[in-house]
């Protein structure tokens, strides 16, 4: 396993380095991975890389590769403000972005303890909260819902009425 | 009687104070940066409010172009246990 690993990572620094091809040594296992570290070094030498650190990457890239970091950002909120834009407008905007963002209830609710009860009942609000914005169109189909309903009822209703009289022939006139 | 006095106007003063103590330092600032010839500025804002309004107008209007306006509050995690909240 740390043989075929070695010749993996000695397989890209040949890719990386064609210009200088070494042939691998013919002989026994243990003296051969010893001296592919060797050549993969003399030829990180060769190449120029005099540091440690970009030897260390040729012999192991997934080790160098993993370290790269993916930031988030580190702001709330921005906005980019033009370049004569009226004052008015930039604090209008900032003011609604900041309230769009919910840093003043965050910065509220961070600065106490809660404890389990209190957590959930957060949850669920901002969960409502949450669908109601989702959903801004719900409504007026709900309402028509309501109203189709209410017309049905109606109907039904004058439908079982029970005002007609029956067709039969009356004896007495 | 004197101590309602007394009790008013040191309310007054805290509400002077901190009405506008945000404007008085922008506009030293601004006065002291203005001198040296600064021309553009990236504004960030620290903090849980919104009472910014005047600040970010005397910036504008003193003159110095703005590329973008940020709120960086920092936002406490991972520490020890907050206190309880007050019950009233």
């Amino acid at each position: 396993m740390a043989v075929s690993k070695m010749f993996l990572s000695w397989s890209w620094a040949l890719q990386r380095s064609q210009s200088h091809p070494v042939q691998l040594p013919k002989t026994s296992s243990r003296s051969s991975a010893v001296a592919v570290t060797a050549s993969a070094s003399a030829s990180a030498r060769a190449i120029g890389i005099d540091n440690d650190v970009s030897v260390k990457s040729i012999l192991y890239p997934a080790l160098s590769l993993s370290n790269i970091l993916h930031f988030k950002s580190t702001y709330n909120v921005q906005i980019v403000v033009g370049e004569d834009e009226p004052e008015d407008r930039i604090v209008n905007r900032f003011k609604k972005e900041v309230l769009k963002a919910g840093v003043l209830q965050e910065c509220r609710r961070r600065r106490f303890f809660e404890n389990k009860h209190d957590k959930i009942k957060r949850k669920a609000r901002e969960a409502s909260r949450r669908n109601r914005k989702r959903k801004p169109q719900s409504r007026a189909w709900a309402q028509n819902k309501h109203g189709s309903e209410k017309k049905k009822k109606d109907a039904d209703d004058d439908d079982i009425d029970n005002w007609e009289l029956p067709h039969v022939d009356i004896p007495y006139t | 009687m004197n101590k309602q006095k007394i009790k008013e106007q040191k309310k007054k003063k805290l509400f002077f104070d901190n009405f506008y103590k945000h404007l008085e330092c922008a506009k030293n600032a601004i006065r002291t940066v203005s001198d040296q010839g600064m021309q553009r500025a990236k504004v960030m804002i620290k903090g849980p409010s919104l009472k910014r309004d005047a600040t970010l107008r005397a910036i504008r209007r003193s003159g110095i172009l703005l590329n973008f306006i940020r709120v960086v509050t920092p936002m406490p995690h991972n520490g020890c246990r907050s206190p309880k909240k007050r019950r009233v």
